[in-house]
């Protein structure tokens, strides 16, 4: 039985998501290469803070920043500044990254915002975290659902793919 | 070379080492070749004396077999142990140079087990390429060791909650306890694995020298380990520096630290220590100075297979071309290259040149050291895509000739530091296509090039030096010849790995004779 799956690939940082499929996979579509290893047709969606021109249907978050109450507190009081401060120091970077602007944790109140991107979070048999800073969306989605499988980079979910969901289909 | 004398051939056909021996029997039926195999009779009346007198000769490893009448003696090969936490299918940078030396050493006839770290390291975390796997001499053994890598875990439901709270502090942390092991953060860890493996590999077949190649550091235990137990000798492969910071020319940590205190230990115990420049490993001279053994140049090359893709190459290809030219760097990108000054260079100079404003600069290779590209440099990229900047990806070390062969000029970005050479400026200059190096000339590739046509330097990092270098680097690979490649071709011959490892190889087989260093 040939079962669908259903991934959405999030990119929590600013860069373009274009660039980083590109980078992890040359010229290959990360769809494809995802039904290659799987031997399962594979509906991808994406989630991400900037635009991207290959899924432009994915949905965009950036957007959304700053119009959480929190962001609007923070930015008026300075954090902003003290965060790029705080960023040229081993220490300081430390602290960021336990602070309120540590860039996954602005996505992640992004993404919370979004209803759309909420339900295609929800909908996913697999997340992929493609950088670091969509790691506590992944990761908290799973928590809410523990039946959806979530990973950490695209190169390593290709390789889960080939093993974890190939011999799923077999079984 | 005759086996029991140790000269050169020509050598006579019977060997005075062997003859001189104190059985009368064993005189009348030994024969020695020069090829370096020795038969005796079989049919001696004193075999126990036959074989202590073929063992007392100068050769240190003998195998014996019957073959019709006779005993045949022959050198056995000596046993290395060459140790590469990245080895293929690793893709990172200092792979090839591991690879290159196993194979090396292998086809001068040693036996070689390489131990590296388990495949799936390289799977999930820094990127494989299968390609280059298929490079490694087929002799070559491999053992691969288990290693828990600090950034190892891809599923997130295996992700503690402090870890998703901050990445950065549970890998601080997690550094810390890799520490104890031995002093490196995110490798220490593996120290006990790597020894462990050691003991077994000398267990089943003795090693008779030990190659460890870093970073990372903790590649040196097992040479030091063996040394400690069974005098094995050991060299040093300093691929990258341990204590020196290279782009700021000072030394990484406190000289009475633990890990200080190791390198000099270590280093004073070595055979040989290899540095990939001159630079490098005067600093070490003057901070460890050389005990037992000593310091060598081993620099970073390139393949002479990789060289041979680029004879006869010839321009034609240009011909067809209406647009422009392609400047192309191919290499990783990471620490602090001057890319921003580059490509602002190369802004300037399409708005002064016609030629160049119909050229394109194609980013390939790396960004960053792991498998996810490092979002800052993706970032700088972006902003330049509207002047024909375009970065298109990774590329296997198999495919490495053929992107190249699609440049018309190579752009050499480099970090400022007087011992940065890097790996690519060799390959870059066995190419043969003209160079703009956009470093700093303190750069020490400065040296591996000076002498070489179609070189474009720059006086100062700036963007308009660089603009300048641009201009002046496309003006000439429009008008570049098959001939001119070529001049440029048998220039790099010097740079080539063999010449580079060749002499290394052969110390080490007559230091290892001897009973190898203290």
């Amino acid at each position: 039985m040939n079962s669908s799956l259903q991934v959405v690939a999030i990119i929590g940082s600013p860069t373009d998501p274009d660039q980083l499929f590109r980078s992890a996979l040359g010229g290959d579509s990360l769809q494809e290469e995802l039904a290659k290893a799987s031997g399962r047709d594979v509906r991808l969606q994406v989630v991400s803070w900037s635009p991207s021109e290959k899924f432009p249907q994915g949905v965009v978050v950036g957007t959304a920043a700053g119009t959480e109450a929190m962001d609007r507190v923070l930015s008026r009081i300075g954090a902003v500044r003290l965060q790029g401060v705080l960023q040229k120091y081993p220490a300081g970077r430390l602290l960021n990254s336990l602070g309120p602007l540590d860039q996954s944790r602005v996505f992640w109140r992004a993404v919370q915002k979004r209803e759309d991107a909420v339900s295609v979070l929800r909908s996913a048999d697999v997340l992929v975290a493609v950088d670091l800073a969509a790691v506590r969306t992944a990761w908290k989605t799973r928590q809410n659902n523990p039946s959806v499988a979530a990973y950490y980079g695209l190169a390593s979910t290709l390789k889960v793919f080939a093993t974890r969901f190939a011999q799923t289909t077999s079984s | 070379m005759c086996i029991p004398c140790r000269k050169n051939s020509p050598r006579p056909p019977s060997c005075p080492a062997i003859l001189d021996k104190r059985c009368s029997d064993v005189r009348a039926v030994i024969e020695v070749k020069c090829s370096g195999l020795m038969r005796a009779s079989k049919h001696t009346s004193n075999l126990a004396e036959l074989f202590q007198a073929v063992i007392s000769a100068d050769v240190k490893w003998l195998t014996a077999k019957p073959e019709g009448d006779y005993w045949m003696f022959a050198e056995k090969p000596p046993h290395l142990l060459y140790v590469a936490w990245g080895y293929p299918p690793s893709r990172g940078a200092g792979v090839y140079r591991a690879l290159a030396t196993a194979n090396a050493f292998v086809r001068q006839g040693w036996d070689v087990t390489v131990l590296t770290a388990s495949r799936e390291v390289f799977e999930y975390q820094t990127g494989t390429d299968t390609e280059l796997e298929k490079s490694i001499d087929p002799r070559v053994n491999v053992v691969r060791v288990p290693f828990s890598w600090i950034r190892g875990e891809p599923d997130l439901s295996k992700w503690s909650r402090g870890r998703v709270a901050s990445n950065l502090l549970w890998t601080y942390l997690r550094a810390q306890k890799d520490r104890i092991d031995f002093p490196e953060p995110v490798y220490g860890g593996w120290r006990r694995a790597l020894i462990s493996a050691t003991d077994k590999i000398h267990r089943d077949k003795p090693v008779d020298l030990v190659i460890g190649t870093a970073n990372p550091n903790v590649d040196f235990v097992p040479g030091w380990h063996l040394h400690r137990k069974a005098r094995v000798p050991y060299v040093m492969d300093y691929r990258d520096t341990w204590h020196l910071d290279v782009y700021q020319d000072k030394r990484i940590g406190s000289p009475n630290s633990r890990s200080s205190r190791m390198e000099r230990r270590l280093l004073a115990h070595a055979a040989e220590a290899w540095f990939v420049n001159a630079p490098i490993r005067d600093w070490h001279k003057r901070v460890y100075p050389p005990k037992s053994g000593t310091y060598e140049v081993v620099a970073n090359a390139f393949e002479e297979e990789f060289a041979e893709k680029f004879r006869g190459m010839r321009p034609a290809s240009r011909d067809g071309k209406t647009g422009g030219l392609v400047f192309g760097y191919l290499g990783t990108i990471y620490g602090p290259m001057p890319l921003r000054e580059s490509l602002d260079g190369w802004r300037l100079a399409r708005k002064q040149s016609e030629l160049v404003g119909s050229s394109r600069l194609v980013i390939r290779g790396r960004l960053g050291h792991y498998s996810e590209p490092d979002p800052k440099v993706l970032a700088i990229l972006d902003e330049y895509r509207d002047v024909g900047v375009s970065y298109e990806g990774p590329v296997s070390k198999t495919d490495v000739a053929a992107v190249y062969r699609t440049f018309d000029a190579l752009l050499l970005i480099l970090g400022r530091s007087k011992y940065v050479t890097s790996g690519k400026v060799f390959e870059y200059a066995a190419t043969g296509l003209p160079i703009a190096s956009l470093h700093h000339p303190e750069t020490a590739a400065t040296e591996v090039l000076k002498g070489r046509r179609d070189w474009y330097p720059l006086t100062e990092v700036t963007a308009e030096n660089a603009c300048e270098v641009f201009l002046r680097t496309a003006d000439r690979a429009a008008a570049m010849t098959a001939d001119d490649y070529a001049e440029n071709q048998n220039w790099a011959d010097h740079l080539s790995r063999e010449k580079q490892l060749l002499p290394r190889i052969k110390h080490l087989r007559s230091l290892i004779g001897k009973g190898g260093a203290s």
